[in-house]
């Protein structure tokens, strides 16, 4: 940086710079460390100078004229040097920029140069503003006198004072109760509203302003730093994005709108008061819309009323502006459906973030939604083809008239994916095989192991007669592709038609009832066996039993039994055994529809894992 | 479902409490590095107290026993001699892949 005649630093000090009459460039070049202390004066010997001696230990100082303060953005000046010393997570500096803007404007209209805020609050527009401190800053005293900003880091966060050279400041002073922080004209909620405290001292010429920085941001800011705009990808979505700008004022409109086009929003509308507001969204609904409150005609107020009417309106996101720091306006807009407020003056730096900040959760929004729907689809696909495997009411059908039987099946998984299955396999005009298979827990990882399992039995087809042998080829597929947890409960069972006769083999599966010829009491079978996939040197029991015609063979997931009931409880094994002697439900036509029919009204909640039963009944 | 773990010499006794159930991964996730961290190289786990099991439960005991064998310790069951759980571990011969003692 080559030398500049105005800037004087102190070669003992490098963390000092005396600069005289500094523009934003040249603050810009020395507000960084090392720098500590950053006073406009005309050398080192100027009295200004002295304000070093009372800078705090690790703290920062900045003192200017009120007319640099006039010509240069300071408050975005000091907090980006604070920020380049302090590590500040990067809403927490849009808010300190926000509140010491409020601060210094405090101190540069109403301390030094002494406009009040009546006199303020009359001014209109930008021209009429520059006029009102046009007078004021042409009296050398009035613009000799100082600004000082100083941050002081501390325990509880960092503290900014910024000190003016007026009068002093008491706000509701006479009103009884005393002085306190409340409505004053000098935006002070917006100070509160930004900082984590608020205070003023030495008769109201200094304001302190705390930040909090070690507070954990577990709000929407923190959910937002973990997934960044970058992860996301937010420059097209912005390209497609429509703001609406409504502002009586053109200038304000176009300024805003440069700043939108600036951030790469694709499209800025823009509305002179609140019918054009109305008719805008009408013909192009917005993303968002930056909302003027003073209006004339159809103010900002009506506007938002309009709006909460409107259906599809409604959920428009809306930041409301506004000069007013008047706490009820700004509660009153609130309640009508305003999503947030930004101050005016507006500075695009907060204006750009808050925008930003509102489009990048809508398209983090999007993103999940559209992401939920596709995974929603994708399951939807994986449970018909979980479906598929299971015989339909066709191939029932088919079954049931080959056979001579009834074969009344039911297959409810609790979620998209489940973790039974049942089948029937034709062996020959005078065997057919039943199986039930259960997979522990249930979703993905369970419907991965059913297609497994289904895929296996498809390759060992030929040992299906033998249920023993056919178990334990299974098993022992099964134990090479599944990890430790997980298993099945199997029972495979062939009924053999011409030999009136039951063979099976289970592993662990508890839920089968037999009955011997249509008078024979159903009753439970043993099913003992170890667990599918476990051990594979694992060795299958194979059962024989009588099964002359009027026979039943049911096979249910544990869903069925170990469902709470009224009465305390589950309905358990012997409860199953009991709704299935039950007349009503043996000489069903349907006996297993009846026999659910009868569970579910005893059942307190429905079943929360996949219920499957098949029942064969011989003719 | 709830659990209390104490050591008694180079043995660690966990009485558990309440359901196994597929819910409980996380707490036995915890019940196995809180065994794994008592050094003790023999681990008893009490099932007298617990309401009940579902199959998803055994899944559970066998990767704590698979976590019993990878730090060679010996785990075994304490298992009612009767109800649901009796019954569950019967029907799946569990004895024959986890210790159990009455």
């Amino acid at each position: 940086m080559k030398a500049n005649p105005r800037i004087q630093a102190y070669e003992e000090r490098p963390d000092v710079a005396v600069v005289a009459a500094p523009d934003a460039a040249c603050l810009d070049a020395f507000l960084r460390p090392p720098r500590r202390i950053v006073v406009e004066g005309t050398g080192r010997d100027d009295p200004a100078t002295r304000r070093m001696a009372a800078v705090r230990d690790g703290g920062l100082l900045l003192s200017v004229t009120s007319a640099t303060a006039f010509a240069v953005p300071l408050a975005k000046a000091f907090c980006a040097w604070v920020a380049r010393w302090h590590a500040i997570p990067a809403d927490r500096l849009i808010d300190m920029e926000t509140a010491l803007h409020e601060a210094v404007s405090n101190a540069l209209l109403h301390g030094n140069l002494e406009i009040s805020s009546t006199d303020l609050e009359a001014i209109e527009d930008a021209d009429a503003y520059a006029a009102a401190l046009k007078a004021p800053l042409a009296d050398p005293r009035l613009a000799a006198r100082r600004i000082d900003l100083e941050a002081d880091p501390a325990d509880d966060g960092l503290t900014v004072y910024v000190t003016d050279e007026g009068a002093g400041y008491a706000p509701n002073a006479g009103v009884p109760g005393g002085p306190h922080l409340e409505w004053s004209g000098r935006g002070l909620g917006i100070m509160r509203a930004h900082a984590h405290r608020v205070r003023l001292l030495d008769g109201g010429r200094t304001t302190a302003l705390t930040f909090d920085l070690t507070a954990v941001a577990d709000g929407p800011a923190a959910g937002a730093e973990a997934m960044s705009a970058a992860d996301v990808d937010l420059g097209p979505y912005l390209e497609e994005s429509r703001v609406l700008v409504v502002d009586d004022d053109e200038i304000n409109r176009l300024i805003v709108q440069d700043w939108l086009n600036g951030i790469g929003i694709g499209q800025v509308d823009q509305a002179a008061d609140g019918l054009e507001c109305l008719e805008q969204i009408a013909r192009a609904r917005p993303s968002l819309i930056l909302l003027d409150l003073a209006m004339p005609r159809f103010d900002g107020f009506q506007v938002l009323e309009h709006l909460s009417a409107m259906p599809d309106a409604r959920t428009i996101p809306v930041f409301v502006l506004t000069a007013w720091d008047d706490r009820e306006a700004r509660n009153r807009a609130l309640r009508l459906g305003a999503t947030n407020l930004i101050s005016k003056p507006l500075s695009p730096e907060v204006v750009t973030a808050r925008v930003l900040e509102v489009l990048e959760r809508r398209r983090l929004l999007d993103v999940l939604k559209g992401y939920q729907e596709r995974v929603g689809q994708e399951l939807e696909q994986a449970r018909d083809m979980q479906r598929d495997l299971v015989p339909d009411d066709g191939q029932i059908l088919t079954l049931e008239q080959r056979y001579g039987c009834c074969l009344d099946a039911v297959f409810r998984p609790s979620s998209e994916l489940g973790g039974d299955t049942w089948g029937a396999m034709p062996l020959g005009t005078d065997k057919l095989a039943l199986f039930l298979a259960d997979f522990s827990g249930h979703g993905v990882s369970a419907a991965i192991n059913v297609f497994r399992l289904q895929a296996a039995m498809e390759d060992l087809k030929s040992l299906a007669p033998e249920p023993a042998a056919f178990l334990e080829a299974l098993n022992g597929r099964l134990c090479r592709l599944l990890p430790v947890g997980q298993f099945a409960t199997l029972v495979h069972a062939v009924v053999d038609f011409a030999a009136d006769s039951l063979t099976y083999a289970s592993a662990a599966a508890s839920g089968i009832l037999v009955s011997h010829g249509a008078d024979g009491a159903i009753d439970l079978a043993d099913g003992e066996g170890l667990l599918l996939g476990v051990r594979s040197e694992a060795r299958y029991v194979e059962r024989r039993l009588a099964f002359p015609p009027g026979s039943s063979l049911v096979l249910f997931s544990d869903a069925l039994y170990e469902t709470p009931v009224t009465g305390g409880g589950n309905l358990d094994l012997e409860g199953v055994r009991d709704l299935a002697r039950r007349d009503d439900v043996r000489h069903a036509r349907r006996p297993l529809a009846r026999l659910l029919a009868v569970f579910e009204a005893a059942a307190t909640n429905p079943p929360s894992d996949d219920l499957t039963a098949v029942w064969l009944r011989r003719r | 479902m709830a659990y209390t773990l104490a050591r008694d010499g180079d043995r660690a006794n966990v009485t558990l409490k309440g359901r196994l159930t597929f819910q409980e991964q996380m707490s036995v996730k915890q019940m196995i590095g809180d065994l794994q961290g008592t050094g003790a190289k023999q681990w008893s786990l009490d099932l007298h107290q617990l309401e009940f099991m579902d199959s998803a439960g055994l899944g559970l005991l066998l990767r704590m026993k698979k976590a019993a064998d990878d730090a060679g310790c010996r785990l075994n069951l304490r298992v009612p001699g009767e109800g649901q759980i009796k019954r569950l571990m019967d029907v799946a011969k569990f004895a024959e892949l986890v210790p159990i003692e009455p």
